[in-house]
């Protein structure tokens, strides 16, 4: 696995690598905070959209580096955060490991722990949520666990900060001292065998870094993956040998290896409870808002919490749809007073105020042009987009943190999973009628790496609110009585949906995979979520856009601008380019060469395709829309095309940004203009048959 | 009596008995913490949403397929407890 050894370079001094490991919800994030100033680099795992966080402690003149691990159940590789996690453990470029237990649930989540600690016993147990355990009646014998297991396990607390000190200390003491032998756990009626495997790993050099009696477990049970590993550094005839006792086992047994695996490890965590943890209440009741939730009219419930947060964060950023209402209710001059004091209005009148600037000076016109359309558009196109992206981060972040997000997840899975997708996939849905760009941020929500691609291929289909003014313009010339109207405006909005939903089950059939998601989601108390940890992650993936898509934006920005400056030789020739495609249409001449231009400018922004239609018309864009005198069936195909063609360049930037492959990004946006083109000469086929 | 997850009340306990299913599927529920011998007390259990479970001290959301692959036995006491929600 290719992974760099270090991002901090402390100048000359000892820096240690922490592997942080624990279960989703145990309160990762937020003992990350805790202990780390700051996120100090964010990047994606080589060849995975998991996301790799990192974070540094400085402590006594020395650097601890915390590597988070993806929040996983167990170390068997099934997901691809398991897979991430595993190998990287595995690679053996750490000094220490940080488990994460939840106090509040210290019966499933020691699971993990104890898998971790088989692996080395170079490591310290946080016990997180230790202030709640207390109010809940849980009380835990830390002594008790520390001798079981061999580990210093330090309770903690992210609220009150209590024991924070301690596991740094802890921490350091295990990073500076020798090695520790890894947690034996008993197993049973498997011991003979996996003693027998693993005096014949002794033979072979293995190329990562694992305690042989590990090894022997898990080629035992049949992990393809490690299997590869040891076959190909020559223990073929373990792993042959491993083969024939597994065959043995089921046979006398009626089990899998891996069934009776984790068996024996729950009996030993079971036993590990019994003598250290006391619960006083057993029976806890839950909530009135989660009982809502999961009822009946959960799926309701759910929409009833999201619609109005994700329309209040576009209403604040940008009007909409609050300026749409005001628009269609004759209130135009409200609307446009709206939309130049929202967030996003008063940054890009800002740049506009610059570039009016740029143009009155007496520099030469070539600069003037290249400074206020290219250079300015591209770094106000950049900025426009940071609140928009921090208030939606910040309100996901909010949901999910606040344990709100599962059970809405759980509540309209059912809807989802006839598109291959999950519950979870109603935030970039939701976000993506706004505006696409912190819709593909928001997939990173999905439950596996499969379903995150899904998002990112398919979010870009839903028309964003640019992409809606295109289409009101549209209907409104070309189809104006208001039946009519509705209609057209249903079924751009319906067709759109179907090529989102028929690209993520296209992308999920890619990957190999028939069947729908299963549910398996865990509930967390819904709490007050942690105001620091929400600021922190909004404010951290705002950073890492500005750095990472903000540097894509503003370079296809100036590409852009090269492409269809006024000034430039392209300008004409870019129509020319797409003419024979929109002949198909029969759209041919000057009109073709019109429409070819703004189909490029459209790029920079959905919104700049009107612009650039009624700035070479000269006229107010419903004119100049309608001096095109298109036919009925042009219309709905052009609609079908200016709504769907390709992911703006921001959105073309997050994609990268998110996937960090710049394959996936040429596909995505290949993808989207290939199947928009077909789409609308489809609709275009369809319309003229119906004489429209 | 032996029955699936999904056939059981919301207000019992129950316990774990066996989880079948393909390797994927079964790992995923075992590692969730329903392995044999694990008690489980389901919270909601209404057709057609999800099957709602407290296990090992985590509430869990399972899809009724996934929920009709555990098979559990009534704890002593929970066996007159009426379907529905």
């Amino acid at each position: 696995m290719a992974c760099e050894r270090a991002h901090f370079k402390g100048a000359g001094s000892r820096h240690y690598r922490v592997a942080v490991v624990g279960n989703p919800n145990v309160g990762k994030s937020t003992l990350f905070t805790a202990l780390t100033k700051e996120i100090a680099h964010i990047a994606n795992w080589p060849g995975t959209t998991v996301e790799r966080k990192e974070g540094l402690i400085r402590v006594s003149g020395k650097e601890i580096v915390l590597i988070d691990l993806p929040g996983i159940y167990s170390l068997s590789g099934i997901s691809a955060e398991e897979r991430v996690a595993r190998d990287f453990l595995l690679t053996g470029q750490w000094d220490a490991l940080l488990i994460l237990v939840d106090s509040l649930a210290i019966e499933r989540t020691l699971y993990l722990a104890v898998h971790a600690l088989e692996l080395t016993g170079r490591a310290v147990v946080a016990l997180t949520k230790w202030d709640a355990a207390h109010k809940q009646g849980v009380h835990v014998s830390i002594s008790k666990l520390e001798s079981e297991l061999g580990i210093p396990v330090v309770p903690v607390s992210a609220v009150t900060r209590e024991g924070i000190g301690e596991l740094i200390a802890k921490l350091l003491q295990v990073l500076e001292g020798g090695t520790k032998r890894p947690l034996k756990v008993e197993y049973g009626y498997l011991e003979k065998y996996i003693s027998e495997l693993e005096k014949e790993l002794a033979n072979v050099s293995l190329p990562f870094k694992a305690p042989p009696r590990w090894v022997a477990l898990k080629l035992l049970e049949g992990d393809e993956h490690i299997s590869m590993l040891v076959r190909s550094a020559g223990g073929e005839g373990v792993v042959r040998r491993a083969g024939e006792l597994r065959s043995l086992i089921v046979q006398f047994t009626g089990r899998e290896v891996d069934e009776l695996e984790i068996q024996y490890r729950f009996n030993f965590v079971d036993e590990l409870c019994k003598a250290a943890v006391v619960r006083k209440r057993v029976r806890e009741e839950i909530g009135v808002f989660e009982r809502v939730l999961l009822s009946r009219a959960g799926a309701a419930a759910s929409l009833l919490i999201l619609l109005p947060l994700y329309l209040a964060v576009f209403t604040f950023n940008t009007g909409f749809p609050l300026t749409l209402i005001l628009r269609v209710v004759g209130a135009a001059e409200v609307a446009e007073l709206l939309e130049s004091s929202t967030l996003s209005g008063l940054i890009s009148g800002a740049f506009d105020g610059v570039a009016a600037l740029v143009r009155e000076s007496s520099l030469p016109t070539v600069v003037k042009s290249a400074i206020a359309d290219g250079v300015l558009q591209g770094v106000g196109l950049v900025l426009t987009f940071l609140p928009l992206i921090f208030t939606a981060l910040l309100i996901l972040s909010l949901l999910e943190d606040s344990g709100i997000g599962p059970y809405a997840a759980a509540s309209l899975h059912r809807f989802f999973q006839r598109l291959g997708l999950s519950g979870r996939a109603v935030y970039p849905l939701l976000i993506s009628l706004g505006c696409n760009v912190p819709a593909v941020m928001a997939s990173r929500t999905a439950p596996d790496e499969v379903e995150r691609r899904q998002l990112v291929f398919s979010v870009p289909f839903i028309p964003c609110q640019a992409r809606l003014v295109i289409i009101v313009a549209f209907v409104s010339v070309y189809f104006p009585s208001p039946f009519v109207a509705v209609t057209a405006l249903l079924v751009t909005y319906a067709a759109a949906f179907a090529l989102f939903a028929f690209t993520s089950t296209i992308i999920r059939r890619f990957y190999g995979i028939r069947e729908p998601p299963e549910l398996l989601i865990e509930l967390p108390p819904i709490h007050f979520p942690s105001l620091r940890v929400l600021w922190w992650i909004a404010w951290d993936y705002t950073k890492h856009y500005l750095k990472r898509a903000g540097v894509v934006i503003f370079g296809l920005s100036l590409i852009i601008w090269a492409l269809t400056s006024e000034l430039g030789v392209f300008a004409a020739a870019i129509g020319d380019v797409l003419s024979p495609l929109l002949a198909l249409i029969g759209i041919t001449g000057e009109k073709a060469t019109l429409i070819g231009f703004s189909l490029v400018a459209g790029l920079a922004a959905k919104e700049a395709v009107l612009l650039s239609i009624s700035a070479t018309m000269g006229a107010d864009p419903i004119d100049a829309l309608r001096s095109l005198q298109l036919t009925g069936a042009q219309a709905l195909s052009l609609l079908a095309l200016y709504t769907t063609y390709m992911p703006c360049i921001a959105t073309v930037g997050t994609i990268y940004k998110e996937t960090g492959s710049l394959k996936y990004t040429v596909s995505a946006t290949a993808w989207s203009l290939s199947l928009s083109l077909v789409t609308s000469y489809i609709v275009y086929i369809l319309a003229s048959g119906l004489n429209l | 009596m032996i029955r699936s997850l999904a056939d059981v009340p919301a207000g019992s306990r129950a316990v774990v008995v066996e989880v079948a299913g393909g390797r994927g599927a079964k790992r995923r529920l075992l590692e969730m913490g329903l392995s044999p011998g694990s008690r489980v007390e389901v919270i909601v259990n209404g057709f057609p949403g999800p099957v709602v479970v407290k296990v090992r001290g985590v509430m869990a959301a399972l899809g009724r397929g996934l929920a009709a692959k555990v098979l559990v036995k009534l704890e002593e006491g929970e066996r007159e407890a009426q379907h529905g929600v």
